[in-house]
C-alpha cells in the first residue's frame, strides 16, 4: 500500500505543474538565480516538448531517483539541501515527540483513573483548550514570555555561533527547549484525549470484569489489564498522528527560525520556489508513510492477535 | 412479529422525532452547560461579523503611522499594529473572513462527504473500493502540504482556500456517512423498498438518508474548528488572502513585531482559538442531543 | 446449606429510569448441588449472580435489599477487601462468551495463575503456573503445558471456555457461578463441558450455579430449578418435580414450548406477548399480562410465597387451582 500511495503523490505533483497557470518549467525551475541555459536544459530533460505521458514517465523516473533539480539558491542539488535540513527538523520533531509521549501519557492515565472528577475534568478542559490553540501562536507566546520579556532562551536558531564541544550541545539543547515544547504541546493534548477514551473504552469491556470476579484489585485491574489492552490504541493513534507532526514542525519552525525542513519550506513559500516546495511535498509524504509503516510495525509487536496468527 | 408497515415507521423515527420533538433536541443539548457556552459564543462572532461596520471603531485597513505600535489602551482597546492600524477594527473584521472560509470549507466537505460516502456506502463492489482506496489516500498523505503548494502556485485568495480545504477534509465524513449506509441498507424497509421498485435515488435520498447524516452533521461542526486552524495556519505562512484579512494574516503580521508589541500576537490567537474551542464543544453538544437518534440502531 | 439468598433487590439508575432488574429474590443452595436458574434473556439472572459475587457496576446498578448468607456469612455487608479474597477463591464465576471474557493480550496460562497468585498466597510464578496446568488438566485441556503459553485467539471457543472454567476453580471455590458455560458453543461440545462441570463438582466437592435459558440443560445436569421472569422468582424446587409437574403458569409455558417428539402439533406453541419493561414493570405478579390463568388478584397483588410438598416453592395466586385440573 505505500509504494502506490508515493506515486500517488508523484503524479499529484506532476498534475499540479502541468494545471498551474503558465509555463510549467517555472514551476519547475523557479529559482530567480537560475541562468537560461540551465532552464533550457530542464525543458529538454523534462521533455516538456514530448507527449504528455512521455513527460509522466520521466517526471516519476526523476522523483523516484530523487532527482529534484538544482538550486542556484543554495548552489545545491535540491535533494542536498533538503538532506542537510532534515537533521534538524528531525531532532525537533523526536524531541517533541518524546515530551509529548511522556506527558500526553501520564496525564491521560491519571484522568481515565478517576473519570469525571475535579482532576478528570481539569486535565480534559485542558486539553480541549490547548488541542483547539493554533501551535504556532503558543510559539509566538512561549517566545513572547520566555524570550523577549524574561529572557532565559535563544529567540531563534539552532546553534549559537563559536560553540564547540560539549558546550555546542548544550547550546543546541538550550535553543531546542522552546520549540520541543511548542510543537509537542498540542500533541500532548491530543494524546491524552485519545489515551483517556482509549482506557475508558477498555474498562467497559468483559474481559475486565472476569479480572474483578478473580479477586483483582482496582489497581491490578487497571494497571495490568485496562492499561496493557489501551497500550494497542494507543499505538494506532500515535501512527495516525504521524502527519500532524510534519504540519506542526513547518509552522513552530518558521516561529522560532529552527533550521529544518519546515523553515526550508517558509522561506521557498516567500521565494516563490515551487520546485523546492514540490520535492518538500515528496520527500514529507515518503517520511509521513515511513512513519505510519513504522506505527504498524510497532502495532504488530504489542498485539499478540498479530503476532501470532 | 413486526410487519413491514411498523419497519417503515421506525426508518423515519429519528428524523420524524427530532423534527416534531426540537424541544427534547434543545433540551438534550442544554444539559451541555459547555456546548451551550460554545454555541453562544459563536453566535455572539456571528454577530461580530455580521455587524463588523458597526463595531469596529476603525477602519481596518487605514494606516496611522503617527499610532505605531501603541499597547492597548482605551482609544485602541487592543493596541495598535506597526503600520497604526487598530488591532481590534482588524480582529473584528477578520471575524467575517475566519468564519466565512471555516464554514464554506466545511460545507463543501459536508457535500462531497455525504454524496461519496452515501454512494460508497449504498452501491458496494467496486465503486466502494475504489472510493475508499482514494479516501485512504486522503488519510495518509500531509495534506497540509498539498493545499500549501496549490494555494502557493494557484493564490490564496478566499475562494481558492475555501476550494482547497473543502476538497481535502471530506473523507472523514465519508466513513461517517458510509458506515451509517452499510448498517441500514441491511433492514428491511429498505429491501421492502426496493421490491417494490423505488428508484435508487429515492432509496438513497428519502429512505437512508435523513438519519444516515447525522454523524455527519456532528463532523461539519468539527470540521469548521479544523479549518479555521488550517486558514490559520495557512495565512500565517503568508499564503493567506490580502484583501480578505483572516485572523492568521493578523499573526503573520504580528511575526514582525513581536519584539515591540505582545498584543499584536495575543488578541488574535485568543479569538482563533475561542473560535475553535466554540466549535469542538458545539460538535460535543450536538453528539450528546443526537445521541439517541446516533445510538438508535 | 451454603448460599441462601433472601430478599434480593437490585436496580439500576439510569437516565430513562429505575430498572428494577431483580425485585425480590429467594432462593438457596446446598453443598454439593447444582442449581439450575432459568429464565429468558432480561429475567434476571445475570444481574442476580453479579449482585452475589457484588460485581454489579456501580453506577448505575446498587443492590437496594437483601442478604447473601454464604457460610453463615451476609456477602452484603462485607467490605470490599474481604470481597475481594471471597471472589475467585470461594466463590467463582465464569461467564458465557470466552472470547470476549478472556484479556486478548495475556497468555492463558498467565490468566488462570493469575487467579492462583491472588488466592493461594504462593508467591513464585513458577508453583503458581504448576497449579494453573494442573487446573488446566482438571478441565481436560490436551497439553496444558503448551497450552498455557497460547493467547485465547488461538483456542478454539472449547477450550477458551474452559480456560474460563480453569480460571474460576483454579482456586477450589466452594461455588461456582456459571453463567451461560455452552450457549456459545455447539452441541458436541456443550455435552462435553456439561459433563466436566458434574465431573468437577463431585470431585472437588464444588457447588454449582448454573444460569442458563436452556431447559434441556437444566434437566441433564441440576437438581434443583429456580425459574425466574422479569427480575421476579416463579418456581423453585427439585428439577424432577418441576418438569414433571409444573406449579406455575410460565414454567408450563416454557415447558410446552420445547419441541419434543411426541407433540404432534404443527406449529410450535410459544407464549404470547414479550417480556416487560421493567422500568415499570406490570403491577402485582409481573406476568401477569401473559398469563392464560390471569385474574384481577393477579394484577392487583403481588403473590405471596407459596410452599407446595417437597420444599416446591411456587409465587401463584392460583396454583393449587390449576394444579388440581
Amino acid at each position: 500500500m505505500a509504494i502506490p500511495i508515493v506515486f500517488v503523490v508523484i503524479v499529484i505533483n506532476f498534475t499540479i505543474i502541468h494545471l498551474a497557470p503558465g509555463d510549467p518549467v517555472r514551476i519547475l525551475v523557479s529559482d530567480v538565480g537560475a541562468p537560461p541555459e540551465y532552464i533550457e536544459m530542464v525543458r529538454r530533460e523534462m521533455g516538456l516538448d514530448k507527449p504528455i505521458y512521455e513527460q509522466l514517465l520521466i517526471y516519476v523516473g526523476r522523483m523516484l531517483l530523487g532527482d529534484f533539480g538544482y538550486s542556484y539558491t543554495w548552489n545545491q542539488p535540491v535533494f542536498s539541501v533538503l538532506l542537510g535540513r532534515v537533521g534538524a527538523t528531525f531532532l525537533l520533531m523526536f524531541t517533541a515527540f518524546l515530551i509529548s509521549l511522556a506527558l500526553g501519557i501520564v496525564l491521560g492515565v491519571t484522568s481515565s483513573k478517576r473519570p469525571y472528577s475535579l482532576t478528570d475534568n481539569l486535565i480534559t478542559t485542558s486539553s480541549l483548550v490547548v488541542y483547539s490553540m493554533p501551535n504556532f501562536w503558543v510559539g509566538m507566546i512561549f517566545l513572547i514570555v520566555f524570550c523577549l520579556h524574561l529572557g532565559l532562551f535563544p529567540t531563534h536558531g539552532m546553534v549559537t555561533v563559536g560553540a564547540t564541544g560539549i558546550n555546542s550541545v548544550l547550546q543546541i539543547l538550550w535553543h531546542l527547549f522552546l520549540p520541543a515544547m511548542a510543537l509537542g504541546l498540542s500533541e500532548t493534548a491530543s494524546l491524552c484525549r485519545f489515551t483517556r477514551s482509549g482506557i475508558l473504552e477498555v474498562l467497559r469491556q468483559d474481559y475486565i470484569l472476569t479480572a474483578r470476579a478473580k479477586g483483582c484489585d482496582e489497581r491490578t485491574v487497571f494497571y495490568r489489564h485496562a492499561l496493557r489492552n489501551s497500550l494497542l490504541s494507543i499505538v494506532t493513534i500515535l501512527g495516525l498522528r504521524v502527519r500532524m507532526w510534519f504540519t506542526g514542525s513547518v509552522l513552530i519552525e518558521t516561529v522560532f527560525a529552527w533550521p529544518g525542513i519546515g523553515r526550508l519550506l517558509y522561506d521557498s513559500i516567500f521565494a516563490r520556489d515551487f520546485n523546492m516546495l514540490m520535492a518538500i511535498f515528496i520527500v514529507v509524504a515518503i517520511l509521513t508513510i515511513l512513519g505510519n509503516l513504522f506505527a504498524d510495525v510497532a502495532y504488530a509487536l504489542v498485539d499478540p492477535r498479530i503476532r501470532y496468527k | 412479529m413486526e410487519t413491514v408497515g411498523s419497519e417503515s415507521q421506525e426508518r423515519l423515527q429519528p428524523l420524524k422525532q427530532l423534527l416534531d420533538n426540537s424541544k427534547g433536541f434543545w433540551r438534550r443539548y442544554r444539559k451541555n452547560r459547555v456546548a451551550v457556552i460554545g454555541l453562544g459564543i459563536v453566535i455572539l462572532f456571528f454577530f461580530l461579523a455580521v455587524l463588523a461596520a458597526q463595531i469596529a471603531p476603525y477602519d481596518p485597513f487605514v494606516m496611522d503611522p503617527g499610532s505605531r505600535l501603541q499597547s492597548p489602551s482605551v482609544s485602541h482597546l487592543m493596541g495598535t499594529d506597526l503600520f497604526g492600524r487598530d488591532i481590534f477594527s482588524r480582529i473584528v473584521y477578520g471575524t467575517r473572513i475566519s468564519l466565512f472560509i471555516g464554514f464554506v470549507s466545511a460545507t463543501i466537505s459536508a457535500v462531497i462527504g455525504i454524496a461519496v460516502g452515501a454512494i460508497s456506502g449504498y452501491y458496494g463492489g467496486k465503486l466502494d473500493e475504489v472510493l475508499m482506496r482514494a479516501v485512504e489516500i486522503f488519510i495518509v498523505i500531509p495534506t497540509f502540504f498539498l493545499i500549501l503548494i496549490i494555494v502557493a502556485i494557484f493564490g490564496g485568495s478566499i475562494w481558492n482556500v475555501m476550494a482547497i480545504i473543502g476538497l481535502t477534509i471530506w473523507p472523514s465524513t465519508t466513513r461517517l456517512v458510509r458506515a451509517e449506509f452499510l448498517s441500514t441498507k441491511e433492514k428491511e424497509f429498505v429491501t421492502a423498498a426496493i421490491s417494490v421498485g423505488s428508484k435508487d435515488a429515492h432509496i438513497i435520498l428519502r429512505e437512508i438518508l435523513p438519519n444516515a447524516v447525522f454523524p455527519a452533521i456532528v463532523n461539519m461542526s468539527l470540521q469548521v474548528a479544523s479549518a479555521i486552524l488550517t486558514e490559520s495556519s495557512l495565512s500565517f505562512l503568508g499564503l493567506g488572502d490580502p484583501n480578505n484579512v483572516s485572523w492568521g494574516w493578523l499573526l503573520k503580521d504580528a511575526l514582525r513585531s513581536m519584539r515591540s508589541a505582545w498584543w499584536d500576537s495575543v488578541f488574535p490567537g485568543i479569538f482563533i482559538s475561542l473560535a475553535v474551542i466554540s466549535f469542538n464543544v458545539i460538535g460535543d453538544g450536538l453528539n450528546d442531543a443526537l445521541n439517541p437518534y446516533l445510538k438508535e440502531r | 446449606m451454603l448460599l441462601r439468598v433472601n430478599g434480593l433487590k437490585t436496580y439500576f439508575y439510569t437516565s430513562v429510569g429505575v430498572v428494577k432488574a431483580v425485585d425480590g429474590l429467594d432462593f438457596d443452595i446446598r453443598r454439593g448441588e447444582t442449581v439450575g436458574l432459568v429464565g429468558e434473556s432480561g429475567s434476571g439472572k445475570s444481574v442476580t449472580a453479579l449482585s452475589i459475587l457484588r460485581l454489579v457496576p456501580d453506577p448505575p446498578g446498587r443492590i437496594v435489599a437483601g442478604q447473601a448468607f454464604f457460610e453463615g456469612t451476609d456477602l452484603l455487608k462485607l467490605t470490599e477487601e474481604q470481597m475481594r479474597e471471597i471472589r475467585g477463591g470461594r466463590i467463582a464465576m465464569s461467564f458465557q462468551d470466552p472470547m470476549t471474557y478472556l484479556n486478548p493480550v495475556m497468555k492463558v496460562g498467565d490468566q488462570i495463575a493469575e487467579a492462583i497468585m491472588l488466592h493461594q498466597k504462593l508467591v513464585k510464578k513458577s508453583d503458581a503456573m504448576e497449579k494453573a496446568i494442573e487446573a488446566m488438566t482438571t478441565v481436560h485441556i490436551p497439553s496444558p503445558s503448551a497450552r498455557a503459553k497460547d493467547y485465547p485467539h488461538q483456542l478454539s471457543g472449547g477450550m477458551r471456555q474452559r480456560v474460563l472454567l480453569a480460571i474460576a476453580v483454579a482456586c477450589r471455590p466452594k461455588l461456582l457461578i456459571a453463567d451461560e458455560p455452552t450457549t456459545a458453543l455447539d452441541l458436541i461440545i456443550q455435552n462435553q463441558i456439561l459433563g466436566m462441570l458434574e465431573e468437577m463438582q463431585r470431585g472437588l466437592e464444588l457447588s454449582l450455579l448454573l444460569i442458563t435459558h436452556d431447559l434441556g440443560i437444566v434437566a441433564a445436569v441440576s437438581q434443583r430449578v429456580a425459574i425466574m421472569y422479569a427480575g421476579e422468582l416463579m418456581e423453585f424446587g427439585s428439577t424432577k418435580t418441576i418438569f414433571t409437574r409444573p406449579l406455575h403458569p410460565y414454567t408450563k409455558g416454557l415447558l410446552e414450548s420445547l419441541p419434543t417428539v411426541e407433540k404432534k402439533e404443527a406449529i410450535l406453541r410459544s407464549i404470547e406477548g414479550t417480556i416487560p419493561d421493567l422500568i415499570s414493570p406490570p403491577s402485582g405478579c409481573r406476568f401477569h399480562p401473559r398469563c392464560n390463568y390471569a385474574m384481577t388478584i393477579c394484577r392487583e397483588e403481588l403473590p405471596p410465597t407459596e410452599v407446595a410438598e417437597n420444599d416446591h416453592v411456587v409465587h401463584c395466586h392460583r396454583w393449587d387451582e390449576l394444579d388440581a385440573q
